[in-house]
């Protein structure tokens, strides 16, 4: 969107200090770029190069464009002196057409350049983005409990969007504006080499200018990112929040803090503006006083026979071409500057690197019978704190092992060490005799279904939810997997069946439903091996009852691992294994286990008596 | 302000030419040396005034726009905090997030820099075509010709790359709900292996993201180079027409090169407007996204006149009353019901009953389509909104934790309480135990940025975090869906002391629950099945035999406990 279209005669057309008027990015900085932002650009290098044709042929076109705005004042003085002045009307009609054509050329040329150039840069910036995405989709379960959501998801929205300006734009502006920087210089040379000297006499006056305004104005643009975080923090968490601010009735205090970080906000871009407004007007003022030099030396130098009139008025025109790129290009510098600040940010999650990825030679994990042994298996979530304790257990194919213990005792780890979600510090995970780790994951989790607590479903219809783990079911297959959780009537509440649109909070599903929903998902999906982590907690006695009886079918012939605090739901396992701060205390049936009369008799008793009339089976 | 440091500003720019035109014409050809140095001292004098205004004006300019910024920034935020939770339910959060951020920015730019910029422009504009026609007339009247185009192009422009850019706009939008949701659901996608399906969703949302920026960028290109095309033309005629004039003698040298400088100078104030429609074209699009906040009125309003709360024990009567999410279906049809004051009261019903849609229509957190709620005899709607929810404590589901420490999250309904206070609340909730062993104790960080704490440790805070503000009315969801047995007695203890004195609704999936009930209230598809107490429904009601029955095969322990 900038305004790239060459200089012409006085066109000074950037009245102020607007960053968004145009793309981004300082000239001869290219050379002078730290160390860490040239490693930075280069490592976007590889998005570029399936495109290397399309940014040659860019590259022509901005040439062009740059040649077209630098031939109008040459072709004005030549209009003025061989035409003009000396009254050769041909001449002069003879520019005038040259004039009109060189327009209408770079009005087409112009159409082309900025076109591909949009192309190119939007281009990248897409793969890049879905290159991050994908990123994200493989890095570790432990990164995203890591890291916010908000911050994720800002790498791939405003970051992405902060180096939109420097693809599309930029780059085409340095090109643009260097070389009619250099052209303007060969140019004035070419005329008359002393008034040349003189009107570059302001030059070191304007390199230091700006290279003090660069240092200031990256230490005042750090401070307004850190800032705008801030806001954007305060922001998401109160949006995410909402409904507790509005139920205790903080909307006050909460805007109070939104306040703060907005005011910080704004007082740390005023130090931007205020240094701009120094800077700019600087510039101004500098070519104000090269006009000065312009007139003075040149009116004796005309007057003196040495030049003609039309050099001179060429020389003013000029003059401004030549302050004009240094100012836009300052004026990209803050762009430029945030986008590498959002470059960074990116590459830093590029350089996260899965802990969990496929092995070099790992395998595709046949279809499996499903016996799974952990071998002296030990494993923290933070190093030196272990969660889990030298755990040595082995599950029969088709076993039911149901996992007991208080909070935090370790039964959701220990399960998703077995789905592979992190690697044990010390021991080994097998299935089938396959390290997990030797086989690819998406094997693994192919023939692994989990319904986690958390029933969490994606915008789309509820057709989608439901394939999620199986695209290619049929509607056939989604009403048994409903019918035999009980949960087919849910169907008929929807408007649309299937085809009913679900949001992120579920859309007009209750949490026991959307639970359900997700327990229907990992059916249908059809695991060798499942994995139930609390997946009834939410839904009502009576869907449970559904659940429960449909368990008996579904886990027939599957190897399953049951996590549930009420006991009811286990008591039906084969095995129930009991967990205590991350060992096994004991192991047995539930009657074996009651007989021991030990931990596991304890906690029934417990639970047994808190829950009186939730006792679903005689012991 | 602004527009007296532009003027000033301009007329500086705009004296140049004229300096231009005297040196060419008195000093050059007229041969009068002296002359020289007044007119170039006049030009410093003129380029310092003009550094002077132009750093007033871009502070003056700057601190508009930032004004302009935090304004709406701040009232988007303000607005948002009003709004109803059935906007939360339609608006997701990453919808919400781009139009707070993304679309507020490009508003910002253009109400900031391009409303002072358009005007400046335009004066310059105004002022160079007055002076160019004190020049020469027809000169004047030739070259302009091109005005009447440039304006018929530039609105042109406006009307088609309009509808593109609110379309680039929404699909900014998708794009970032798209990332949200996946970032969100990541357990889901890594669980079921399907981060390939995933991607090439949202690498189809973002390609569509792209086709509309391009769709945009191609009528940019079009136009924008075409706008400065049009200015060139009218510097062709100028060369042309006043050149022969110059040839033949009805105009100076010196006018003729003021004439050109002028028109030239015409050129930059036409780009910038050009590039402004673009900006503005942006702009627009963005600020509908933003007023589609700004003016979404919330379902739930204060009242004009608020009655006083005055402290009651907390009865809760229902009355005829009516409820629709989507205005369609009803989710609770007709309910009649009176909750005496100071009891507790479990609500039984099948998942999607209408439990939870109740309960919110207490603390207004939903507006009834008909019919009233009233506590201690005094409608909702008719008191103001927090002294409503100060008396109402709730502790839902998926209690929600702030990104600071535990005695915040605790103290969030009453930031004044005192460290005792806050001990004691969370003594009750019996979350006083895991809460000493965190690396920091009351003041480890938790919440999103923070420590992660497991579900039932959550909700235990949840449940301190409620009870703190010692409310009338408590609320709990089946607040104690995600702790084990051991946990749930101690939190059930707990409750039954945090009960005492205060009307309490359990929505209940576990009938363990029921038994800190003094009456219990089945619903069915949205009505009252039935109430009464556990023997009662269970001689009665069939639904509650079955729900029942299907959750208890001791029933001789039950009715000896209940």
């Amino acid at each position: 969107m900038s305004s790239r279209a060459g200089p012409a005669i006085g066109g000074r057309m950037r009245g102020g200090g607007g960053r968004h008027l145009s793309g981004p990015h300082p000239e001869d900085d290219m050379e002078g770029l730290s160390a860490p932002e040239a490693r930075r650009l280069r490592e976007l290098l590889p998005f570029a190069r399936p495109y290397r044709w399309h940014i040659l042929g860019a590259l022509f076109l901005t040439i062009l464009v740059a040649a077209t705005g630098l031939s109008t004042p040459a072709l004005a003085q030549i209009a003025i002196d061989n035409g003009i002045t000396v009254g050769n009307e041909r001449v002069l009609f003879l520019s005038v057409i040259a004039f009109v054509v060189i327009g209408l050329l770079g009005w087409a040329i112009g159409y082309g350049q900025n076109y591909l150039s949009s192309w190119i840069g939007e281009r990248m910036l897409l793969d890049l983005r879905v290159a991050l995405f994908r990123h994200f989709m493989h890095l570790d379960l432990g990164y995203h409990e890591r890291v916010p959501t908000g911050r994720s998801v800002s790498r791939l929205t405003s970051d992405i969007e902060a180096l939109n300006d420097l693809v599309t734009d930029g780059f085409t502006s340095v090109i643009v504006n260097g070389l009619t920087f250099i052209g303007v210089v060969c140019i004035l040379f070419a005329y008359n080499w002393q008034l040349a000297l003189l009107s570059f006499a302001v030059f070191p006056f304007l390199i230091t200018g700006t290279a003090v305004f660069r240092v200031l104005s990256s230490r005042a643009y750090r401070r307004t990112r850190e800032t705008v975080a801030e806001v954007l923090s305060v922001l998401q968490e109160n949006l995410a929040g909402v409904r507790v601010v509005q139920g205790f009735g903080r909307q006050e205090p909460a805007r109070e803090a939104f306040r703060r970080a907005n005011a910080d906000y704004r007082e740390a871009n005023m130090r931007t503006i205020r240094l701009s407004a120094f800077y700019f007007p600087g510039i101004e003022l500098l070519s104000g006083i090269g006009l000065a030099i312009i007139l003075w030396f040149g009116a004796n130098q005309v007057l003196s026979g040495q030049i003609q009139i039309g050099v001179m008025v060429a020389f003013i025109g000029y003059l401004a071409s030549f302050f004009d790129p240094i100012q836009q290009l300052s004026q990209l510098y803050d762009d430029f500057q945030s986008a590498m600040a959002a470059l960074e940010k990116i590459q830093s999650v590029f350089a996260t690197l899965p802990k969990l990825h496929d092995a070099d030679d790992a395998i595709t994990l046949p279809p499996l019978s499903g016996a799974i042994v952990l071998d002296h298996v030990t494993f923290g979530y933070r190093p030196g704190t272990a969660v889990i304790h030298d755990i040595s257990l082995t599950i029969n194919a088709g076993e039911t092992v149901a996992l007991v213990g208080a909070t935090g005792a370790g039964k959701s780890t220990l399960a998703k060490l077995i789905a592979r979600f992190y690697d044990p510090q010390d021991g080994l995970i097998s299935i089938d005799g396959h390290d997990v780790r030797h086989v690819t994951l998406d094997s693994l989790r192919a023939q692994l279904g989990i319904v986690p607590q958390e029933g969490h479903l994606f915008a789309g219809t509820l057709r989608d939810n439901l394939t999620f783990g199986r695209p290619d079911a049929r509607d056939a297959d989604i009403v048994n997997a409903l019918s035999a959780i009980g949960a087919r009537e849910v169907l008929d509440t929807l408007p649309n069946g299937l085809d009913s649109e679900i949001n992120e909070r579920g859309g007009g599903l209750s949490a026991g439903q959307r639970q359900l929903m997700a327990f229907a998902r990992a059916l249908i999906a059809n695991p060798r091996l499942l994995i139930l982590d609390e997946a009834t907690s939410s839904v009502d006695i009576q869907s449970e009852r559904h659940i429960e009886h449909a368990m008996d079918i579904l886990l027939h012939g599957r190897t399953s691992i049951l996590i549930a605090h009420r006991l009811s739901t286990i008591k039906n396992a084969d095995r129930i294994v009991v967990l205590d701060h991350g060992r096994i205390v004991e192991q047995g049936s539930h009657d074996q286990l009651i007989g021991l009369q030990g931990r596991y008799a304890q906690l029934y008793d417990d639970w047994e008596r808190a829950t009186a009339t939730d006792v679903a089976d005689p012991v | 302000m602004s527009a007296i440091f532009g003027a000033g500003l301009m007329a500086c720019t705009l004296s140049l030419p004229y300096i231009s035109r005297l040196v060419i014409d008195q000093v050059i050809r007229g041969h009068q040396h002296d002359k020289l140095a007044p007119l170039l001292w006049i030009t410093f004098g003129l380029i310092l005034v003009r550094f002077v205004l132009n750093q007033c004006r871009r502070i003056w300019a700057g601190r508009i726009s930032l004004g302009v910024e935090y304004d709406l920034r701040d009232a988007v935020f303000g607005h948002i905090q009003r709004l109803s939770f059935a906007f939360f339910d339609r608006m997701p959060v990453g919808q919400l997030m781009s139009r707070a951020t993304n679309d507020l920015q490009v508003v910002r730019f253009f109400l900031g820099y391009g409303v002072v910029f358009v005007f400046m422009n335009t004066f310059q504009l105004v002022v160079i075509c007055v002076v160019l026609f004190w020049i020469n007339t027809t000169l004047a009247a030739v070259s302009l010709l091109v005005g009447p185009a440039l304006l018929a192009v530039a609105i042109k422009y406006s009307r088609t790359s309009s509808p593109v850019r609110i379309d680039v706009q929404q699909k900014a939008g998708e794009v970032a709900q798209a990332a949200e949701e996946s970032v969100v659901g990541i357990r889901v996608i890594k669980a079921f292996g399907r981060e390939q399906y995933r991607t090439s969703q949202f690498s189809d949302v973002s390609t569509r993201a792209f086709r509309r920026n391009m769709d945009a960028a191609r009528l940019e290109s079009f136009y924008s180079p075409l706008l400065s095309l049009l200015p060139v033309f009218g510097l062709a005629v100028i060369l042309a027409y006043g050149g022969t004039m110059v040839i033949h003698h009805t105009l100076t040298l010196g006018q003729f090169v003021q004439f050109y400088l002028y028109l030239a100078l015409l050129m930059g104030p036409f780009q910038v407007i050009a590039a402004l429609l673009g900006n503005g074209q942006r702009a627009v699009a963005g600020g509908r996204r933003i007023f589609e906040i700004l003016d979404a009125v919330p379902d739930v309003q204060e009242p004009d006149d608020p009655q006083p709360f005055t402290p009651g024990p907390g009865e809760i009567t229902f009355e005829g009353v009516h409820f629709s999410y989507d205005g369609l279906h009803d989710v609770l049809n007709g309910i009649d019901v009176t909750i005496a004051a100071g009891t507790t009261v479990a609500l039984i019903g099948m998942t999607g009953a209408g439990k939870s849609t109740l309960t919110e229509l207490i603390p207004r957190y939903y507006e009834v389509s008909r019919g009233t709620v009233s506590i201690d005899g005094i409608d909702v709607r008719r008191l103001a909104l927090n002294d409503l929810r100060r008396e109402i404590g709730v502790v839902s589901q998926e209690p929600f934790l702030f990104s600071s420490t535990v005695r915040e999250n605790i103290a969030y309904g009453r930031p004044d309480a005192s460290d005792d206070q806050v001990r004691n609340a969370a003594e009750l909730a019996r979350a006083t135990a895991f809460i000493d062993e965190l690396p920091n104790g009351y003041d480890t960080v938790v919440g999103e940025r923070g420590y992660t704490l497991s579900g039932g440790q959550r909700q235990r805070l949840a449940i301190a975090r409620a009870v703190l503000t010692d409310p009338r009315i408590l609320i709990l969801d089946e607040a104690t869906a995600s702790v084990d047995a051991s946990t749930e007695r101690d939190i059930q203890a707990a409750l039954r002391a945090v009960m005492a004195g205060r009307t309490t609704i359990i929505i209940a999936h576990r009938l363990s629950t029921i038994r800190l009930a003094d009456e219990l209230i089945l619903i069915d598809h949205g009505a009252i099945a039935a109430r009464g107490q556990h023997q009662e429904l269970y001689a009665q009601s069939d639904l509650y035999r079955t729900i029942h029955d299907s959750g208890l095969a001791r029933p001789d322990l039950v009715l000896g406990d209940v």
